[in-house]
């Protein structure tokens, strides 16, 4: 619908305009066969669950494409509901199997029927005896009473606040600076004079009133931006708490959109934390159980935010325990700023000062380079790695802080690698990966990343 | 009988060091391979150009054609370049309880794979590789999208050999 809308309100002032009219025709058409193919895609979606226990799915029409998932391969079952789905009283049932970075099978059905399904999916991959599954939890009263006796944290308005506060305004200046741009191409399609006025207005608000129309625009989008920053948070973490289970946690948390989640313990692969510059000041972080079976989309990933110390140590104890500071650590060799000096900032510097013999805006670019070295310079200082029988502790981070926890067990495979510089002088980096992604530590001695290595296969090998 | 729990500390030193093996190189033929493959990109690259020139019109623009072809020639070279020196890179072996595979000249790699995490295996081999006899072996550990460790220029009775030994060993982890 929104190509019509955009088109009646941007509509030029002009009577008649058959370039318009035009348009109008396009974007009515568009939403028509955009209804159509939604309409097919309803019609030829199908789905059973067989006698040799699997899942089948047919789709499409053109291309027809029929998915055959066993039960027991199931890793997750995820429940999704937008504000569209709330409203018209449905909800999405993501299916997740190992082995794809995406869900499987994505079915909109009532809740009461997506609830029904979990559940008898759920009961036969447990007659099935297989491994267990991650699902999401029933909102029926039992289970909120159960969430409720096992709360371990929620957010207050004061911690939402401090969230806010802390976010990254940067983000969503960019967010601003990209809706405005959609904004302005979308008028541009629908007509090009309303388009042309908008650009001149901006540009006359720009130029015309010199030094303070150009402060009093920054101070407006610094303030936009804060306030887009700080209802993404309310937005994503209002109505925010965990729970404990016997095998895991339960998370619930968001406003308007709200998304439930169960980690099950003996699924995650690592712990992550981390911070920006501003909330690892005023000790805040967010935290990522990262568990195998997790749909990958970005809209089903759920930080955990942590306002209380306290909370993140008391999290962390249930994968491991934080070996920051506890012995000496690994550290990244002197020779990584030299590196990222060489390719990050003396050629970029090299070609912005050339270019502005040219023009001599192109001085303006230096400010890059001297970003990247004070950031390189920064990670230098914070990158470390501590090991203990159990785990590997990572600390990266330039202005903030990453933390990475990763139990030997857990890993996959592991690499050592060297680019011509890094053999020149003994150095390498080293890659673990997990079922759920990789984690790296860069510019090792070459005898630690080596030593690291042999450590690692002799953990997972002997599983001691 | 119950085996007695015992908890001994491990000397770093008599930990088996990656670092030290002999790898085996793959076959020589492999080369070849790598070399059809070098022409068959860089034809149609030759071809995507001859194309380019015709569209923009740049025939009768004699310097930008030079420089153009003397890039393309260049980086064509630089290819071939790589490739025959991480031909000379490409090795494995295979351990009791891991597979390796190094490879790269430019970034060099030496992956490890422990055979009790790997969930398949599978071999394949491409028109020129079937030339020479040759397979490429794939090692899959779990959640991974794509494959974690692919040994390419293997010939196809030792690729078997490795997945057959590969697949016995994941039948001893489940039994």
């Amino acid at each position: 619908m929104w190509p019509i809308i955009l088109l009646l309100i941007f509509k030029s002032r002009k009577p008649e305009s058959r370039s318009e009219d035009l348009w109008m025709l396009v974007s009515i058409g568009l939403s028509l066969v955009v209804f159509a193919l939604t309409w097919i895609s309803y019609w030829f979606f199908k789905f059973n669950i067989d006698d040799e226990q699997k899942l089948n799915i047919e789709k499409g029409l053109i291309q027809r494409q029929k998915i055959s998932i066993p039960i027991k391969n199931i890793q997750a079952i995820h429940l999704r509901q937008s504000w569209l789905h709330r409203l018209l009283g449905l909800t999405e049932l993501l299916i997740d199997s190992p082995g794809t970075q995406s869900a499987e099978a994505n079915i909109s059905l009532t809740k009461a029927q997506a609830i029904e399904l979990k559940s008898y999916i759920f009961d036969m991959k447990a007659g099935l005896g297989s491994e267990s599954l991650v699902v999401d939890e029933d909102a029926s009263a039992n289970a909120r009473q159960f969430r409720e006796d096992m709360l371990l944290f929620g957010l207050e308005p004061g911690d939402l606040i401090k969230l806010g506060i802390s976010a990254n305004h940067f983000r969503a200046f960019m967010i601003l600076i990209a809706f405005a741009y959609g904004i302005l191409q979308n008028i541009r399609q629908v007509s090009e004079t309303s388009y042309t006025e908008a650009s001149s207005q901006f540009l006359d608000l720009l130029f015309s009133n010199t030094m303070a129309g150009i402060v009093m625009l920054s101070i407006g989008v610094v303030l936009i931006s804060i306030l887009i920053s700080f209802t993404r948070v309310i937005l994503r973490y209002a109505n925010f708490r965990i729970n404990r289970r016997d095998n895991g946690f339960s998370i619930k948390t968001g406003l308007i959109e709200t998304k439930e989640k169960v980690i099950l313990l003996e699924k995650i692969q690592y712990v992550k934390w981390s911070a920006n510059w501003l909330r690892q000041k005023m000790a805040l972080y967010e935290l990522q159980l990262v568990a195998i079976g997790e749909v990958v989309e970005d809209d089903m990933k759920v930080n955990i935010p942590i306002t209380q110390v306290g909370w993140l140590h008391s999290l962390i104890a249930y994968y491991g325990i934080s070996l920051r500071g506890s012995t000496d650590a690994l550290r990244i060799s002197n020779r990584y700023l030299a590196f990222r000096l060489i390719r990050f900032v003396l050629i970029p510097a090299a070609i912005c000062i050339a270019l502005s013999f040219w023009n001599l805006n192109f001085l303006w670019g230096l400010g890059l380079p001297a970003y990247w070295s004070i950031s390189a310079y920064l990670f230098l200082k914070k990158a470390g790695l501590y090991l203990n029988d159990e785990q590997v502790h990572i600390c990266k981070g330039n202005f903030g802080t990453e933390d990475y926890l990763l139990k030997w067990q857990k890993i996959q495979s592991v690499q050592i690698r060297q680019n011509i510089y890094q053999r020149r002088h003994h150095l390498a980096t080293v890659v673990f990966s997990t079922a759920t992604g990789a984690i790296t530590m860069p510019f090792l001695n070459l005898a630690d990343a080596q030593r690291l290595v042999n450590i690692a296969l002799f953990k997972i090998e002997s599983g001691k | 009988m119950q085996m007695p729990f015992t908890n001994l500390t491990i000397d770093i030193n008599s930990i088996p060091a990656v670092e030290s093996l002999f790898l085996k190189p793959v076959e020589k033929d492999y080369k070849k391979v790598m070399v059809f493959r070098w022409a068959l990109r860089w034809a149609f690259l030759f071809v995507l150009l001859l194309v380019s020139v015709s569209v923009f019109e740049l025939g009768k623009k004699y310097v930008l054609i030079t420089v153009i072809s003397g890039v393309f020639i260049l980086l064509a070279l630089f290819d071939l370049l790589t490739r025959n020196l991480s031909h000379k890179k490409m090795s494995y072996a295979v351990r009791e309880h891991d597979v390796i595979f190094r490879k790269g000249w430019l970034i060099q790699t030496l992956g490890v794979c422990p055979t009790k995490t790997i969930q398949h295996c599978k071999i394949s081999s491409d028109l020129f590789e079937r030339m020479y006899n040759l397979a490429t072996l794939s090692l899959y550990t779990a959640g991974s999208s794509g494959a974690d460790m692919k040994i390419r220029g293997l010939n196809k009775e030792d690729a078997e050999k490795v997945r057959v030994f590969v697949m016995n060993k994941q039948a001893g982890y489940d039994e």
